[in-house]
């Protein structure tokens, strides 16, 4: 070692020591990071984990319930399903579950009285082996299935519903379903008759009974009845998987939080197959949680996943399609509907005791062919091609083509049409200004159009944003956009209630009833003028007595015709305008099979009891 | 030196007090709150959600629910999940530990990187090894943890050496510990490198090596010299690291605090976010104080204070 | 040799700043102008040469570019008509530095045309122009961000070095409070505080003041440290005793000794703060739709699929990377010891 003095390149200008024709320590240095370096690589290449053959879980044989319900399904036992979630599901209790995660794995675990079938899209038997209304169809008579148990082996009896109606109708309570429960404004009467036999009252005849019923999870009494606090708060991620049992497929076997939760067979499941074995197939599920959408594709690719759905990008599914080993399916339209809508409210703030509209730009709001012609000028088509790499479906109703039960086929709406738009706003008085004469839209009073965009911060949203915004500058509208944070743009469109238009995306859900609350004048989600005490027009009175209509016609047909009226009236006066709804895109793995993805909730978890792996 | 440590613990609840506040200040001034999101969902009144936000204290005003908050705490009651419907001390108590463990890991990695590279090229200046590190360290400071980390997965795919995101055995650690440690490790390695080079051609050093002591000695005296103005810049970098977790624990899936802060702040959920962001702060506040009492333990001249 | 690389380093910064100077007119559209047909369309090939003469006098492009298949291989031959690409042309006016114009430095001679140097996204907008914007709304983050946080650092650090006492007490807890609160719960915090009236220049002061409130402590501190230091120097003492007042001594003899290392910092807080718009927006907080920045950008193309499929749509990220070293080698170079400062910085 010596002290060198370096004025190489003129560069420093004090005394260093220099290590020259370095002796140990430099070489000590080098040498041994490069040896680390190394050694990391070696232990990387050499400790790769084998990961060990599947084995399936040895089933213990257990009476068989009686009534068992038998499907036409066949397939093997055994082995594990890995499937990603967002992230930790917020409860295991499915009355307390609002988000899908919490349904997803809470929704394996139990079972109602109805079932919902995704795949077919209609009411079958669950728990209940028939049911039969009475004349006037306020009442139900429900036989129940003899000799199920639920998870932890104690027997089912009609004392469990009459405990879940109970405990649902709680007066503490602030669970999710108990809304939905509420027919006419009165709770349900649900009465045992025997064992195995219930009787529900309804104070009017609900035509959407049987659906109700099917999202209704029975609880089980003998675990549940000493939780005194309200129902919601039961069943949280760390109660022990022992104080927890239900009817579902599945029960929840152990939890790690952060990381997955496994739910394990039930093995004491109604349902058996084809040959009279119990199902399900599959020993377990695992939900793995993982945020991140490359991770979960890299993961998938890496066959560490088995099923990717509702998250899949379209991107992503594009490059998955054709993909060797990999079977994908465009199941169709979901029933998320990405909408666009104008702020029809005239009310006063009750805040502020201003109007939540500049009456200058409700004029343009409130007048339909304004409506009709904003909606004739967006190009759904390209939206679809441009942001959602076309796969997504075009909307004309609230609706989507795939809910085969209540969609209006021959409602067109006002689909994109340039010509017609400029047509109707000029029978509406507005017109042109500026050099070419297509510059700038006016309204009668000379004044510019240039309404906001609301929408969330969002990739999604913000495209569709932008497309819209073109499409409305070719009309000669100015339009900006606005993107805030979602919880923002619910507050004021629900109660700041300031905004111009709007975008957002909404799950609607598939049976009428339950869209009452937006479709009703006085709902709370009656988003373009929420919570009106008299409805507001003409076309809304009307929507509001066929809404209330509709629910009570027990004929499917005649129930029909009224809902069809109502989508005709929303197509007409456009309220809302439609824009597109998603698809929903499933990847899984060869080894998957007999899966059965739906475009509904759960998407490619349903009819789970049937799908099998490849021995 | 306890009673210095004592001091600085005391001196810190009050800053922990006053953040409590912004944070549970900043919640009430932006508008909507954990229930917003439910309010969209068709199959709910707003009855039932009026009366959840009645249940949850939403309703009431900042200075009344801070002191019901506060009033809790003293009993032991860090408040509530609005989400899971449990204690929210239970939830980031879950979580503590992952993000414990992948900052310490990265901690102790960019350390040890600093270490070598700061060495090599303060010992080499102007020759190969320096630049070399020069130009690793730039890359490392320059890289965007979000691009990091996407790369390191898809490294992990592509060679299949190592599992892509998850949090089960220490093979999961590799990667994000790596991804997080490269930026820290970069700006430290560059600081020593600094103070190294500054060191070495002070005249006790030069008086040293003309006295004839041994290269390692030297070196070793040079460093201890060199570590102070690193020591107090790691503790500021240990702040660093639980920043970038987040980003890392998003990506790679990594259970920690770092995933459930911008989830409770984003969803709202307002005693978990406050939780975290405490216990966030309070782990700032000792890596800072145990970066000091290492400064005291390095430097006589320090623990003289 | 590191000299030159110096140079070259400095050279690029300066050419982006510049850029971003004139970006709408470097720009050939507007970064919404959406060309629908074209979705993930690969770079315009422009073609110098006449494939049949071999020499003609100005390149020209296809007006049928290739369009990739969901392979991401893109077909190899360009059909359609000879587009013949015009130096400044006519096209979306603009103005910059007070002047109004519609000069483009290129474009199409038919403006419906598009030539996409870059590529384009998924709605059919040219990258080049949008990347351009991007710098330009980053580069004016950063600059103007770091100008703030300087400006409110020295202030407060003199402040505290100089008047010590009870002002010292305080200003230095206040700057405990932000240094121990981690850095990206500030941001998520504030960002959500913010959502009210976001136009374009909003977000850009939305984003300046937490890049100010981030960084002002850490410059707090180091000043009011070299203040302390400076103040016992003789010949503040002695410019004290001859009876200068605060404001002189201050100005006279204290902030010229801080200035070197507020240098290095501007050079080294500058990448910090493009790295930290990148990470908003990865979380979902940063800039929104009708902006573009380049982490907004990036973020938009950070998707495996879009790595394979279109590759182009990773330049963003090329660019920061080029960006945010050029100006830690910069600032590194400068903080080396006893570094003869070049003339010009």
């Amino acid at each position: 070692m010596r002290i060198a003095k370096r004025v190489g390149e003129g560069l420093y200008t004090r005394d260093l020591v220099q290590l020259e024709n370095s002796p140990m320590i430099n070489k000590v240095l080098v040498l041994s990071s490069l040896f680390s370096l190394l050694a990391f690589g070696l232990i990387l290449l050499t400790s790769r984990c084998s990961s060990d053959g599947e084995q399936s879980l040895k089933r213990p044989l257990l009476p068989f319930p009686e009534e068992a319900k038998v499907l036409d399904v066949a397939g093997h036992f055994g082995g594990q399903l890995r499937y990603a979630l967002a992230g930790e599901p917020e409860t295991f209790n499915y009355v307390a579950a609002i988000e899908a995660r919490s349904r997803t794995v809470a929704g394996l675990t139990t079972a109602s009285l109805l079932e919902f079938s995704p795949v077919d899209q209609r009411v079958v038997d669950g728990l209940a082996k028939s049911w039969e209304f009475s004349p006037d169809g306020k009442e139900l008579r429900i036989q129940l299935r003899q000799g199920i148990r639920f998870s932890d082996g104690e027997p089912l009896t009609a004392d469990d519903v009459l405990f879940t109606f109970e405990r649902l109708y709680d007066e503490a309570s602030s669970n999710v379903l108990k809304d939905a429960l509420m027919v006419g404004g009165e709770p349900l009467q649900v009465e045992k008759v025997s064992d195995f036999e219930v009787v529900i009252r309804f104070s009017a005849p609900h035509a959407g009974a049987e659906y109700l019923l099917s999202n209704v999870p029975i609880l089980p009494e003998h675990l549940l009845k000493d939780h005194v606090a309200p129902i919601e708060q039961a069943w949280t991620l760390d109660t022990p998987p022992e104080a927890m049992a239900g009817l579902g497929p599945f029960v929840i076997a152990e939890h790690f939080p952060g990381r997955r939760t496994v739910l394990r067979y039930n093995p004491h499941y109604w349902k058996v197959d084809s040959e009279g074995r119990r199902l399900p197939y599959l020993d377990e599920i695992v939900f793995e949680f993982i945020e991140d959408l490359n991770t979960q594709l890299l993961r998938f690719k890496a066959n560490e996943l088995d099923i990717l759905d509702q998250l899949l990008r379209p991107d992503d599914f594009q490059m998955l399609v054709g993909g060797v080993g990999i079977l994908t399916e465009d199941v169709g339209a979901s029933a998320n509907l990405m909408f666009f809508w104008c702020n029809l409210n005239q009310g006063l703030n009750p805040e502020t005791n201003e109007l939540f509209v500049d009456p200058k730009k409700s004029e343009w709001f409130q007048n339909r062919e304004f409506r009709q012609a904003l909606s004739c000028s967006i190009n759904r088509a390209d939206i679809v091609r441009n942001v959602f790499a076309g796969f997504a479906s075009v909307a004309t109703t609230l609706i989507p083509p795939s809910n085969r039960n209540w969609h209006a086929a021959d409602v067109d709406g006002f689909q994109f049409d340039p010509a017609r738009a400029r047509q109707l706003l000029s029978s509406a008085g507005f017109s042109w200004k500026g050099a070419r004469g297509l510059d700038t839209l006016v309204d009668p009073a000379g004044r510019a159009v240039a309404p906001e965009i609301l929408t969330r911060t969002d990739d999604v949203a913000g495209r569709t944003a932008a497309m819209i915004q073109q499409d409305l500058e070719a009309l000669g509208i100015a339009v900006s956009i606005r993107q805030e944070e979602m919880r923002a743009v619910i507050g004021r469109i629900m109660r700041a209630r300031d905004y111009d238009t709007a975008l957002m995306n909404m799950d609607f859900p598939i049976e009428p009833s339950d869209i009452m609350n937006v479709l009703s004048s006085g709902g709370s989600l009656h988003i373009w003028n929420p919570l009106q005490v008299k409805p507001a027009s003409d076309w809304e009175a009307r929507i509001d007595e066929l809404m209330l209509l509709q629910g009570t016609l027990l004929d499917r047909d005649r129930r029909f015709e009224a809902f069809h009226e109502v989508q005709e009236i929303l197509a007409l006066e456009v309220p809302l305008i439609p824009i597109v709804n998603r698809n929903i895109l499933v990847a899984w793995q060869p080894h998957i099979k007999n899966l059965r993805p739906a475009s509904v909730f759960p998407y490619g978890l349903s009819e789970i009891w049937g799908v099998y792996l490849v021995p | 030196m306890i009673r210095f440590a004592w001091r600085r613990a005391l001196e810190s609840i009050p800053v922990l007090i006053v953040l409590s506040f912004i944070v549970f200040g900043l919640f009430k001034l932006v508008p909507g709150d954990y229930l917003s999101e439910m309010e969209l969902n068709p199959t709910i009144s707003s009855e039932t959600v009026e009366k959840l936000r009645h249940d949850y204290g939403l309703d009431r005003s900042l200075p009344v629910q801070y002191w019901l908050w506060l009033k809790q705490i003293v009993k032991g009651d860090f408040g509530y999940s609005f989400a899971q419907r449990r204690p929210a001390s239970d939830l980031v108590m879950e979580r503590v530990g992952g993000t414990l463990v992948l900052t310490a890991s990265a901690f102790a990695l960019a350390l040890f990187l600093a270490l070598i590279l700061g060495l090599i090229s303060a010992l080499n200046v102007g020759r190969w090894p320096d630049g070399l590190s020069l130009w690793l360290s730039l890359t490392g400071l320059s890289l965007p943890t979000v691009l990091a980390s996407i790369g390191c997965l898809y490294f992990a795919y592509w060679t299949g050496w190592l599992p892509v995101g998850g949090a089960d055995t220490w093979r999961h650690l590799i990667l994000p510990s790596i991804t997080l440690a490269i930026p820290s490790a970069a700006f430290l390695a560059r600081t020593l490198r600094l103070e190294l080079i500054d060191t070495l051609g002070q005249p006790y050093v030069r008086a040293a090596v003309a006295k004839g002591l041994p290269e390692w000695r030297v070196v070793w005296h040079a460093l201890r010299n060199a570590a102070n103005p690193v020591i107090s810049l790691a503790g500021v970098t240990l702040g660093g690291l639980l920043s970038g977790a987040v980003v890392v624990e998003k990506v790679f899936g990594w259970p920690g605090l770092g995933s459930l802060i911008v989830d409770s702040l984003l969803m709202r959920d307002l005693y978990v976010a406050l939780n975290c962001v405490l216990l966030a702060s309070f782990f700032v506040i000792v890596a800072n104080l145990f970066a000091d009492l290492l400064l005291a333990l390095n430097d006589p001249r320090v623990r003289g204070r | 040799m590191r000299r030159y690389l110096l140079y070259l380093a400095a050279g690029i910064l300066l050419a982006l700043c510049l850029a971003a100077l004139v970006t709408p007119f470097l720009a050939p559209y507007s970064p919404k102008q959406q060309f629908r047909e074209f979705s993930h369309s690969p770079p315009t090939r422009v073609h110098f040469l006449d494939p049949e003469s071999g020499l003609p006098p100005r390149p020209f492009v296809y007006t049928n570019p290739e369009v990739s298949d969901s392979k991401g291989s893109t077909s190899s031959e360009s059909t359609g008509d000879r587009v013949t690409v015009r130096f400044f042309v006519k096209g979306v006016p603009f103005r910059i530095l007070g002047v109004n114009s519609g000069t483009h430095l290129f474009g199409l001679e038919d403006p419906d045309q598009p030539v996409f140097l870059l590529g384009s996204d998924s709605l059919g907008r040219d990258l080049f122009s949008r990347i351009l914007y991007g710098l330009r709304f980053s580069l004016v983050v950063g600059l103007l961000s770091i100008a703030v946080t300087v400006l409110i650092g020295t202030f407060s650090g003199t402040l505290a070095g100089w008047r010590g006492g009870w002002a010292d007490r305080v200003i230095m807890r206040i700057c405990d409070l932000f240094l121990s609160l981690p850095g990206l719960f500030l941001i998520l915090g504030i960002r959500a505080v913010f959502p009210l009236r976001m136009s374009a220049s909003n977000t850009l002061w939305m984003m300046v003041f937490i890049f100010a409130l981030f960084g002002w402590g850490v410059v707090t501190r180091v000043v009011r440290g070299q203040v302390l230091s400076l103040k016992q120097r003789d010949y503040v003492l002695a410019a004290r005793t001859m009876g200068a007042s605060d404001w002189y001594i201050v100005i006279r003899h204290i902030l010229p000794f801080t200035s070197n290392y507020l240098r290095v910092q501007c050079t080294l807080f500058v990448p910090l703060f493009i790295l930290g718009e990148i990470t908003m927006s990865f979380l979902g907080v940063g800039v929104q739709e009708p902006d573009v920045s380049l982490g907004n950008l990036l973020i938009a193309a950070r998707s495996i699929s879009a790595m394979t499929q279109h590759p182009w749509e990773m330049v963003p990220a090329l660019l920061v990377f080029v960006l945010v070293f050029c100006f830690n080698f910069v600032g590194d170079e400068l903080k080396a010891p006893g570094r003869v400062r070049p003339q010009w910085w």
